[in-house]
């Protein structure tokens, strides 16, 4: 069984390391090597300067941002979802929030800027009510708008399908006990729900670091973020060793997130165990 | 006469057109155990989460000491819920899962603690303050469940069929625990259960439910001996229920003898009533003329006692009969009971 095992698992293995391992070692080796194949720290070294600082430090805090904002957005739609109780209508409710992701990505990302455009629709909207124009496109507001949008379902899932498994007899045996409703939600559902806020906040903030699209469309290339850095050396400076070392900046910054939300997972894991 | 604690009156509960209890009246007295009994789907679930306040009578009033609890939420009643799945919180150890509702009270740390350690003693977990639930057995789940419902100091302990999860041995255990336990907190125990043999051992009073409606009320010791009805007696322990005439008082005829007995005629216009024999009432003896004569078909050894079916020999009816001595397949026997070993019902 288990030598069965090993053998069904081996195309998995080959696939890791061609697209997974091989390229992370390809980014190493182009980190930390110059234009002459020798090895140097140089392109870490012009990374930690001023002005890439601040574009890091920016996408951080743009994505720390919208994954607050996700959670505060998500987590009641997927508290309410989770409360219909009706089968087929909380599935309703939760394909209406899935939808959009069935659109491509970028007609998602520019069907916002028709929106918000100096001739957008909001913007026509207010000419024809003769009020006076606003910047609503190419600033950090709408990138963070664009982030929350695109981004909203990957916190309400995970949160709506862990609520869905937290047993009813929980929060009766709370009420019982003496708790209101708004107790028992802090005291006995929340908690249980943490394991699915965990994972809805590493879904938001992962691709909220590196996206390049949504900052590069809304934000009109004002608001450099890393992922926007990354996509420029490589694709247009050509620069590829300066463009690995920012790559491997990020991981490790995404990597060691993780890490400590994972910490607060470990404390949580029995719990899931319970649940399942 | 104890002072009544739970009373309904007219109790009414319908789950879309589907009526689930069906204008019960019923009172339990302070300090009682009160056992619901019945088969699944009789409505005595329904019944104890109405006095609990997770379900809402459509009509009729529950009733604590004086005052109608119909619309005071489950969180604001003096009353606590041993469930039966435990429903003990999976994120809290033992000792915060106890300290639940006193920590919703906001009491003393001092307190809690005081509490917590006295309410494991009680239900024999003393130093199991700091484990989680998920390592706990299902008996020791059962045990926190049991002190986590007492923590609260309730008026009373509401117990949803708290030992069907546990196996044969452990709800044994569980049951002489439970009356003990009982017995020291001085509460009004609130059980419901399918296990007629859980509510003889364990009960002050049993309510015996069919399709919603109270068949029998009475202590254990009544219910067994003087079941009022078909339904009872079969559900409540075997019986042999055989059809009978009765043309006067003390005086019962089936299967075609006549026998003395205890019980006066029902007053009904009509003389068919039934005839309750308890297995172990019977005595097999020899086939005389008075008795009811028949051949043994089968024999099952039961542990304590053998379960002997009888086949009458003219009638056909099989007699069950409970006795520790061996009798061979097709031997000719003769059944021997008392006067006071024959109960009467009305017929149904």
């Amino acid at each position: 069984m288990n030598k069965n095992m090993r053998v069904l698992g081996l195309p998995y293995v080959v696939w890791m390391l061609i697209f997974i391992c091989l390229p992370i070692l390809l980014l190493g080796v182009y980190s930390f090597t110059d234009n002459t194949g020798n090895f140097s720290l140089e392109n870490f070294k012009s990374f930690f300067t001023p002005i890439y600082i601040r574009i890091l430090l920016n996408s951080l805090y743009l994505a720390f941002i919208s994954t607050v904002i996700c959670f505060i957005l998500g987590y009641p739609v997927a508290y309410m979802i989770a409360k219909i109780p009706a089968e087929k209508k909380r599935n309703t409710f939760l394909l209406l929030f899935i939808l959009p992701m069935w659109m491509n990505f970028l007609l998602r990302t520019y069907s916002w800027m028709t929106l918000l455009g100096n001739n957008g629709l909001i913007n026509a909207l207010l000419q024809a009510l003769s009020l006076p124009q606003l910047n609503l496109l190419y600033n950090s507001g709408a990138v963070l708008l664009g982030m929350v949008y695109n981004f909203l379902p990957f916190m309400i899932y995970p949160i709506y399908s862990i609520l869905i498994k937290i047993d009813e007899n929980y929060i009766t045996a709370a009420g019982d006990l003496g708790a209101n409703p708004r107790q028992a939600f802090t005291k006995i559902t929340f908690p249980l729900s943490i394991p699915g806020v965990i994972t809805g906040i590493t879904m938001v903030f992962m691709p909220a670091v590196s996206t390049f699209v949504i900052p590069s469309l809304l934000g009109g290339g004002q608001n450099m973020l890393i992922g926007n850095l990354i996509e420029q050396q490589l694709m247009q400076a050509g620069n590829w060793h300066f463009g690995s070392a920012a790559s491997l900046i990020m991981m490790t910054i995404i990597l060691l997130a993780m890490q400590f939300m994972n910490r607060f997972d470990k404390t949580q894991q029995k719990n899931m165990e319970m649940l399942a | 006469m104890k002072k009544t604690i739970i009373e309904a009156r007219n109790l009414y509960k319908e789950f879309g057109k589907n009526a689930v209890v069906k204008h019960i009246n019923f009172t339990i007295a302070e300090n009682e155990f009160v056992t619901f009994l019945g088969p699944s789907g009789c409505g005595k679930t329904t019944i104890l989460r109405m006095i609990a306040g997770f379900e809402i009578p459509t009509s009729g009033q529950i009733f604590l000491y004086d005052k109608v609890i119909n619309d005071i939420p489950a969180y604001l009643r003096p009353l606590n819920t041993v469930f039966q799945n435990y429903a003990l919180f999976p994120h809290m150890d033992v000792f915060e899962n106890i300290a639940f509702s006193m920590r919703i009270k906001k009491q003393e740390a001092k307190a809690i603690e005081a509490k917590v350690a006295e309410l494991l003693e009680v239900v024999n977990l003393s130093g199991y303050e700091q484990r989680d639930i998920a390592s706990l057995s299902g008996g020791q789940q059962q045990r926190v469940a049991i002190a986590r419902a007492l923590a609260n100091d309730p008026k009373v302990l509401l117990l949803d069929e708290p030992l069907s999860a546990l196996d044969l041995k452990m709800r044994k255990e569980m049951q002489i625990e439970l009356k003990k336990i009982q017995r020291e907190v001085k509460k009004t125990f609130i059980y419901v259960t399918h296990d007629q043999e859980e509510a003889l051992t364990l009960s002050d009073k049993i309510i015996v439910l069919n399709h919603g409606e109270i068949q029998q009320s009475g202590t254990p010791i009544d219910i067994y001996n003087e079941p009022i009805n078909t339904f009872v007696a079969d559900f409540i322990g075997e019986s042999n229920i055989i059809d009978g005439t009765m043309t006067k008082d003390f005086e019962v005829e089936f299967l075609g003898k006549r026998f003395l007995c205890v019980d006066k005629r029902p007053s009904l216009e009509t003389d068919r009533v039934q005839v309750v024999i308890r297995p172990e009432d019977i005595e097999i003896g020899q086939c005389l003329e008075h008795t009811i004569n028949g051949v043994v078909t089968s024999i099952v050894f039961k542990g304590v006692h053998y379960e002997i079916i009888v086949q009458c020999s003219e009638s056909e009816y099989d007699f069950m009969i409970h006795t520790t001595d061996y009798h061979e397949i097709n031997k000719h026997v003769g059944l021997d009971f008392g006067p006071d070993d024959i109960h009467i019902m009305k017929a149904g």
